[in-house]
C-alpha cells in the first residue's frame, strides 16, 4: 500500500487476523486497543500488517465495528452510544460472545471488555444453576450431599 | 468454560447477591472462586466504582418496609412500582403491634427502630440491623428507650465511617421521665458499644428533628435553613457553617431539605414552595413520629392559586467550600400534579424528587427534563412517609463468606 500526503491525524493502519485476513483502519480507531497501540510504539514500519494474532477475521471485523463506533466521539450522545452498544451484544450469539470476550481482553480494549461482561453478567442473573450449566455447558462436579450442603449455607439464594 | 479466571472475576464482579448465591452451586470452581474472601473485597470495591450503581430507595410505612423499583431510570414513566418488602423481618410476629422506624441503611444493611405500641407491656424498645437480602439480623442493644422515650428516627444515622473503617449508628433520642433530657449516643460497631457523646443543649436542639445528611464522614444538619450543623464522625466535633441562600423568584419558602445528589456526589438544599386546597384532606396532618421541617412564614400566604408547587435545588459544588453553591435548577410542577402533593420526603440519590400526595399516594419527579416528568405511585396500605437509599447488591459481600471475617473494614458484619 503507498501511502500518499496522509496526515498523522487519518494515518491507517493495517490489522491481520489469525487467519490471515486484513483490515485497514484508522489509526485512532485502532488505538483504542492498547496491546495494538504498544505495538505500534515499537514498529519501524507502520506500512507493515500488524498481526493480531489469536482473533479470527469474523471476530476481528466485529472488533473493528465496536472500535469504529467509539472512534467518533462527537456525533453521538452516551445515551446513542449505551443504546448502540446494547443492540451490539445483545446480536451476538454465546459463541461470538465468547471470542470476543477473549479478544477484548487480548487487545486490552477495555469499554469492549465491560460490555461483554456485563452482558454475560445479565444473561446469567435470573437462571438456576441446572439452567446456567446447561446454557454454558458446564459440568456438575458435585457430589449431591456437596451440592445440597452449599444450598442450604445460602437458602435465600433461592427464593423468589 | 475455557475463559481464564480473570475473566470469569470480571463476570462475577458484575452479578447480583442473589445470582452469586446460585452460582456457588453450579461447580466447583466457580463456588472456589466466589467463596474467596479477596473475591468479597473486590466485589464491594467494584460497586463503590461503578458509574451507575443499582439503587433501590426503600420506605417504611407503618411497619412495612418498600422498595421503590423504576423499570427505567432513564425514563421514569416507563413505570415506578412500590413493592412490599412484606414482614420478612419478623416472620414469627414477635413484634407484632410494633411501630418499625428506619434508622438508615448502607451496604445492603438496614438499621431498626422498634417500639412496642401495646399499652400493656410498651416498655421497651429494640435495635436491629438486618440484611433483607439474606434475612438475618443481629440485635443492638439499646442504650436508653422504653415508654417515655421519644426517638428522632430521621436526625439518627447508620453507615459506614471510612476513616474510622467501622459502621457506626447514631441515635437522638428524648427522656420526658422521670426528668425531661435529651442524649445523643454514638455506637461502634467494632466495639459493640454506645458511648453518649457530649453536645451542647443549643446543638442538640438544632439537630433533633433535623434530617440528617450523610457526606465525606460527617452528618449534616440544616437548622431553621439558616446554618448547618456538621458533626464529623470520626472526632465527633461539631461545626457550625452559615446558610444565607434565599431563592429569588420564590413566595414564600415552605419546605427546605437538605441531600446528597449522586451524579456529582454534591451536597445539595432543596427549596419548596407550594400551596394547596387545605380542605378535605385529613391526611395532611403530621405523623407523630415524624418531624417538620416547615418554614413558619409559610402560614402567611394564603391568597395564591391552588395547587402551586415550585422546586429549586442548590448544589455545593465543591465539598468544604462553603461559598460555591450554585443553582442547579428550578421547576415548576404541572398543575394537574402539584393540586395533589402534599411535602417532598426526599432526593434520592440519582436526583429523582420524592413526593408525598394526598389519599396515600407518592409522586415522583425527574427533574431532568425540561418539562419534568412525573409518576404517581398509589399505595392502598398506608401512606408512605420516609425515604431512604439502599443498594440491594451490596448486601451479599456481607453474607457469603464466613471467613471474611479476617477481612478489613468488614469484620463484624460477617453474622449478616
Amino acid at each position: 500500500m503507498a501511502s500518499t500526503s496522509t496526515s498523522t491525524l487519518s494515518r491507517k493502519l493495517i490489522l491481520k487476523s489469525s487467519d490471515g485476513e486484513k483490515f485497514e483502519v484508522d489509526e485512532n480507531v485502532a488505538m483504542q486497543s492498547q496491546t495494538i497501540k504498544h505495538m505500534i510504539e515499537d514498529l519501524d514500519d507502520i506500512n507493515s500488517p500488524i498481526p493480531v494474532s489469536i482473533v479470527t477475521g469474523t471476530i476481528l471485523s466485529k472488533v473493528i465495528e465496536y472500535c469504529k463506533k467509539h472512534a467518533t466521539e462527537d456525533s453521538d450522545s452516551d445515551e446513542q452510544l449505551k443504546q448502540w452498544d446494547k443492540e451490539y451484544a445483545n446480536n451476538m450469539d454465546l459463541n461470538t460472545l465468547y471470542y470476543l470476550l477473549l479478544a477484548a481482553n487480548y487487545m486490552e480494549i477495555k469499554g469492549l471488555l465491560e460490555l461483554i461482561t456485563q452482558c454475560v453478567a445479565d444473561m446469567i442473573k435470573g437462571k438456576s444453576p441446572e439452567e446456567i450449566r446447561a446454557h454454558f455447558n458446564i459440568k456438575n462436579d458435585f457430589t449431591p450431599q456437596e451440592e445440597a450442603n452449599i444450598r442450604n449455607e445460602n437458602p435465600w439464594a433461592f427464593e423468589n | 468454560m475455557g475463559l481464564t479466571d480473570d475473566l470469569i472475576h470480571e463476570i462475577l464482579l458484575r452479578m447480583p447477591a442473589k445470582s452469586l448465591g446460585r452460582l456457588r452451586c453450579v461447580c466447583k470452581k466457580l463456588n472456589s472462586l466466589i467463596s474467596d474472601p479477596e473475591f468479597a473485597i473486590s466485589h464491594i470495591n467494584f460497586l463503590y466504582s461503578a458509574a451507575n450503581p443499582p439503587l433501590t430507595v426503600a420506605m417504611l410505612r407503618y411497619n412495612t418496609l418498600s422498595s421503590l423499583k423504576f423499570s427505567s431510570y432513564a425514563d421514569i414513566t416507563e413505570g415506578v412500582k412500590l413493592n412490599p418488602w412484606g414482614r420478612q423481618f419478623d416472620k414469627d410476629d414477635t413484634f407484632e403491634g410494633c411501630y418499625f422506624f428506619m434508622i438508615g441503611s448502607c451496604n445492603g444493611l438496614v438499621c431498626l427502630y422498634i417500639k412496642e405500641m401495646d399499652k400493656k407491656r410498651y416498655d421497651e424498645d429494640f435495635m436491629y440491623l438486618w440484611n433483607p437480602i439474606t434475612n438475618k439480623a443481629r440485635e443492638i442493644s439499646l442504650p436508653v428507650g422504653g415508654i417515655s422515650t421519644y426517638v428522632y428516627v430521621d436526625s439518627g444515622w447508620f453507615g459506614f465511617v471510612q476513616s474510622s473503617n467501622d459502621y457506626k449508628i447514631l441515635l437522638v433520642s428524648e427522656k420526658y421521665k422521670p426528668y425531661h433530657e435529651k442524649y445523643m449516643y454514638l455506637y461502634s460497631l467494632r466495639n459493640d458499644s454506645w458511648r453518649r457523646i457530649r453536645v451542647s443543649d443549643d446543638d442538640l436542639s438544632s439537630i433533633s428533628g433535623s434530617n440528617s445528611v450523610f457526606k465525606d464522614d460527617s452528618l449534616h444538619y440544616l437548622v431553621h435553613g439558616k446554618c448547618i450543623l456538621k458533626f464529623y464522625l470520626v472526632t465527633e466535633a461539631f461545626e457550625r457553617i452559615p446558610f444565607s441562600i434565599v431563592p429569588e423568584l420564590f413566595p414564600s419558602v415552605n419546605q427546605m431539605l437538605l441531600g446528597v445528589i449522586g451524579e456529582s456526589d454534591c451536597l445539595c438544599v432543596a427549596f419548596v414552595h407550594y400551596s394547596h386546597n387545605e380542605f378535605g384532606d385529613d391526611s395532611t396532618e403530621e405523623d407523630s413520629t415524624e418531624d417538620s421541617e416547615e418554614d413558619s412564614e409559610s402560614d402567611t400566604e394564603e391568597e395564591i392559586e391552588e395547587g402551586e408547587w415550585m422546586l429549586e435545588l442548590w448544589m455545593l459544588e465543591e465539598y468544604n467550600n462553603w461559598g460555591s453553591w450554585k443553582i442547579t435548577y428550578r421547576i415548576d410542577l404541572q398543575e394537574e400534579i402539584a393540586g395533589c402533593c402534599i411535602r417532598v420526603l426526599g432526593l434520592t440519590y440519582n436526583g429523582i424528587i420524592c413526593i408525598q400526595a394526598v389519599n396515600h399516594g407518592l409522586v415522583v419527579v425527574d427533574p431532568h427534563w425540561d418539562l419534568p416528568s412525573y409518576v404517581i405511585v398509589r399505595n392502598s396500605c398506608s401512606k408512605v412517609y420516609k425515604m431512604n437509599d439502599y443498594v440491594e447488591r451490596d448486601s451479599l459481600c456481607l453474607m457469603l463468606w464466613p471467613s471474611i471475617g479476617n477481612c478489613p473494614g468488614r469484620f463484624d458484619v460477617s453474622s449478616f
